[in-house]
């Protein structure tokens, strides 16, 4: 008879030794991350100080495509465009494409922006499912909309991208909404220097704030605590995570919410993968393979202070959707540019943000959640005693704190965006207290997530419950 | 049973890894908490400033003249950032009032301190504020941050002398713009743009002067000269498109083609397939072309590229002897589907204007 020999002090030992490991070196990481923000956000911050005076255009500013793929939209597309149309941007032109929504988009931008249809020029360098038309504003001279067959947002970006017709196009959702000089803001690199390929902006959640006519009219905090933590997430995500990857050279992901790109680089590599959920991340990873094999000279950025506002997810069904899509996606990148990491020609993409985002963001929700299922195993057990599992709670939580801490730290450095003081405190107190669950449940989805990818089902528009409390209509002067 | 005594080494690192984080995280509360403050009370200062400086600059600029407000050292530099900003949007007379109103604060030798000695932020406003002053005496230390290694203070400094003194800042900026590849393009097109037109004239001199082949980022920035305007042939322009084959280069002279007598050097360039080429020859054949340019703009239309079949469609139905008639004609002829597209949005956006 087989007779299962576990030697347990030994179990003990080595998953004690191997989570201890694991959390020192991407604590570590993080940190070295948190440090290279704060350095660069020091030498960034100064060179803003002129550029809060009026500005006046220097005549050289690329022109954008503004590309918005729009799936039952109703709601909020009508406001998005407004924000869109009224951008501080020398030339520019707004392009919506309809992704065969069921609902009424297409009517009410129709009748809002007295769209009618036009015979427009329209070359397929990308596949995407069938246009059925193309409509151009009465109102707007910049704004046009795809009307097509639904094929998903990145079928729908690689329409816009072939309906566009200036160097630059701009990513952006539906529901989000961009401060007036966002767009001078995010294409600075592309002036600077001709190697930039793509720029990311900063998303900040919308949720608390009081929006008029698709404009931003003052910030504020949620009050629902989950919107609220989600506030610390994407300042932790945008201010340490991303900036701190741009520096290195490393940026993996570009938000959709908010990124633009050249236009001639993304139709060179294939545009966005219409089989995967994370299309804005796949394309940028996508573009770090192919344009290292290639040893093209190429450079992608992250900028803290051009800002997309976007609604995030106040009930646990859709939250718990999103993190799930996000992590599918994550997956999905990462595996399908598998010949990036420790590539010839990687440099830090290949050689560093590539291992660690499929080690610490990939299968870190897996190492997290064995981890605390362990814990409470071996002191269930009586394997380690109550203080010793206290102890290990105290480190891993206590770095949380600190890592969400630093986050708002940066914050105060350099933007302070939410500037009354019961806001401050709102947002300390969400630093601390999100480290008491809601990380784990985050940590959770994504390990579903994890398991759908592998295991699971593709879906096609990430649907998302929206309230648009924070949204208030036009006044209409009389 | 327990395997992990409290004295065991990694339970020793876990508790450090918790205290000095918890130790490092109350100390960054406080100073959110610290810097948190300070903000408040610097923007409350700021405001009552800003309420100062409106009640006393906007008379003035209207022609009535007041005491000026009393500033504190540490105010100054938000002081300065309100008149620049008077400054960046108001034009002609206004400009000289804004200047009067300053000298009449007479802290010019303050604000020269600040250009000396001041933070990278205040040497940045202090440059500014000088250059719009014209304030002779800041030329010595304009010269010294003029070689400092940040493209923004060198570049800051390079406008505040051309302000000042735009002659004697010709031999000293001229060369640092050709020279110096880090500074932003933007930033100098504002600067050539509000140059005088000597200035200008000067640059384009400099360009012709050095190595141009090796410098094609700048020749960009000639299309928003003065010059542009003049409907003058720029001799530049002629040594440059019979004597490059880069196709930036030859794009960015034939965007400077202004006079029908330099069509024949644009029609040299007929041969030439880069696309950003083939559009500027559109551009120009719809502005200057003769009838008998319509063949080559005829066959542009079958382009890979949108904005050249673009380019080329609307310089077509411009030409005298497109009618509509001729145009349905045309685009009935065309087997190329890209050529017969772009000919019908052309005919559609014609119609729509004639609509509006």
């Amino acid at each position: 008879m087989f007779e299962l020999n576990i030697d347990w002090p030994q179990v003990v030992t080595f998953s004690e030794w191997f989570f201890l490991a694991y959390f020192v070196v991407i604590s570590g990481f993080y940190l070295l991350l948190n440090l290279v923000s704060i350095f660069n956000l020091n030498l960034y911050m100064p060179n803003k100080v002129l550029e809060g005076l009026p500005q006046i255009y220097s005549g050289l500013e690329p022109p954008v495509s503004i590309l918005v793929p729009a799936y039952n939209e109703q709601t909020s597309i009508v406001a998005s465009i407004q924000s869109m149309l009224q951008l501080n941007y020398p030339m520019f032109d707004v392009i919506i494409v309809n992704d065969g929504s069921k609902d009424e988009t297409l009517a009410v931008l129709i009748k809002t922006f007295g769209l009618l249809p036009f015979p427009e020029a329209y070359q397929e360098r990308l596949k995407s499912k069938p246009v059925r038309g193309i409509y151009r504003s009465t109102l707007h001279p910049n704004l046009r909309v795809i009307d097509k067959e639904n094929g998903g947002k990145a079928d729908a970006l690689n329409a816009a991208i072939n309906a566009s017709h200036y160097p630059l196009f701009c990513c952006v959702d539906a529901d989000s909404l961009l401060q007036r000089n966002s767009l001078q803001g995010i294409t600075y690199p592309f002036m600077e220097d001709h190697r930039v390929i793509a720029v990311g902006g900063t998303v900040r959640v919308a949720n608390g704030c009081t929006i008029v006519d698709g404009f931003l009219k003052k910030v504020g905090l949620p009050t629902h605590l989950m919107a609220l933590f989600q506030v610390i997430e994407y300042l932790r995500a945008f201010l340490f995570g991303r900036l701190g990857w741009s520096v290195l050279g490393g940026l993996l992901i570009i938000s959709g919410t908010f990124g633009v790109f050249r236009k001639e680089t993304v139709i060179d590599v294939g545009g966005f993968r219409t089989d995967t959920v994370g299309e804005d991340m796949e394309l940028v990873v996508r573009m770090h393979r192919i344009l290292r094999k290639n040893k093209k000279p190429y450079r992608m950025v992250f900028l803290p202070d051009p800002v997309s506002w976007t609604e995030v997810p106040e009930d646990f069904k859709t939250l718990k959707n999103q993190r799930m899509r996000w992590q599918r996606g994550l997956c999905e990148s990462l595996f399908g540019n598998m010949g990036l990491m420790f590539s010839h020609n990687g440099g830090v993409a290949g050689w560093l943000a590539f291992p660690f985002m499929l080690v610490f963001e990939c299968f870190g929700p897996l190492i997290e959640i064995v981890g605390y299922i362990l814990m409470f195993i071996f002191y269930w057990f009586g394997f380690i005693s109550w203080p010793v599992f206290l102890i290990f709670m105290f480190a891993a939580i206590g770095m949380g704190m600190l890592l969400s801490l630093s986050s708002l730290l940066l914050e105060e450095m350099s933007f302070h965006i939410y500037n009354r003081p019961g806001q401050i405190f709102g947002l300390l107190f969400a630093a601390i207290l999100e480290n008491f669950g809601f990380r784990q449940l985050n940590s959770f989805w994504r390990l579903i997530g994890l398991f759908s990818w592998i295991f699971g089902k593709k879906d096609g528009w990430g649907e998302m419950k929206r309230k648009k409390t924070h949204q208030k209509p036009a006044v209409v002067s009389e | 049973m327990e395997f992990v005594a409290l004295s065991d080494f990694r339970v020793i690192v876990a508790f450090w890894i918790g205290v000095v984080t918890t130790i490092i995280t109350v100390i960054m509360l406080l100073e959110v908490l610290i810097m948190r403050l300070a903000l408040m009370f610097r923007e409350k200062r700021n405001r009552r400033l800003k309420q100062r400086v409106l009640q006393w600059l906007i008379p003035f600029i209207a022609g009535e003249k007041r005491e000026p407000p009393k500033v504190a050292r540490r105010d100054l530099s938000a002081f300065l950032y309100q008149w620049i900003h008077f400054q960046e949007i108001l034009r002609g007379e206004s400009k000289q009032r804004l200047n009067e109103a300053l000298r009449s604060c007479a802290m010019e030798e303050q604000i020269i301190k600040m250009l000396r000695k001041g933070s990278f932020e205040e040497k940045l406003i202090a440059a500014t504020t000088l250059g719009h002053l014209g304030e002779k005496q800041a030329w010595e230390p304009l010269l010294v941050l003029l070689k400092k290694p940040s493209p923004l203070m060198s570049m800051t400094a390079a406008r505040a002398l051309v302000l000042i003194d735009p002659e004697n800042a010709q031999a000293i900026v001229l060369p640092l713009i050709i020279k110096h590849r880090d500074w932003m393009p933007t930033r100098l097109a504002l600067m050539l743009k509000q140059a005088n037109p000597l200035f200008q004239q000067a640059f384009l001199a400099q360009l012709d002067q050095d190595a141009v082949e090796t410098q094609p980022y700048l020749l960009r920035l000639m299309r928003l000269l003065d010059v542009e305007n003049s409907n003058t042939p720029i001799p530049l322009v002629k040594k440059l498109l019979t004597s490059s084959d880069d196709p930036e280069l030859i794009a960015s002279s034939l965007r400077l083609v202004c006079h029908p007598s330099e069509l024949a050097l644009v029609r040299g360039k007929f041969d030439n397939n880069h696309w950003a080429v083939q559009v500027q020859i559109a551009a120009i054949l719809g502005k200057l072309g003769k009838p008998q340019d319509a063949h080559y703009l005829v066959s542009l239309l079958n382009s890979e590229h949108w904005w050249v079949r673009y380019r080329a469609a609307k310089a077509l139905v411009k030409l005298p002897f497109i009618n509509s008639h001729a145009l349905k004609k045309l685009i009935a002829s065309r087997t190329d589907l890209f050529a017969r597209d772009i000919l019908l949005q052309i005919n559609a956006e014609k119609e729509r204007r004639c609509l509006n």
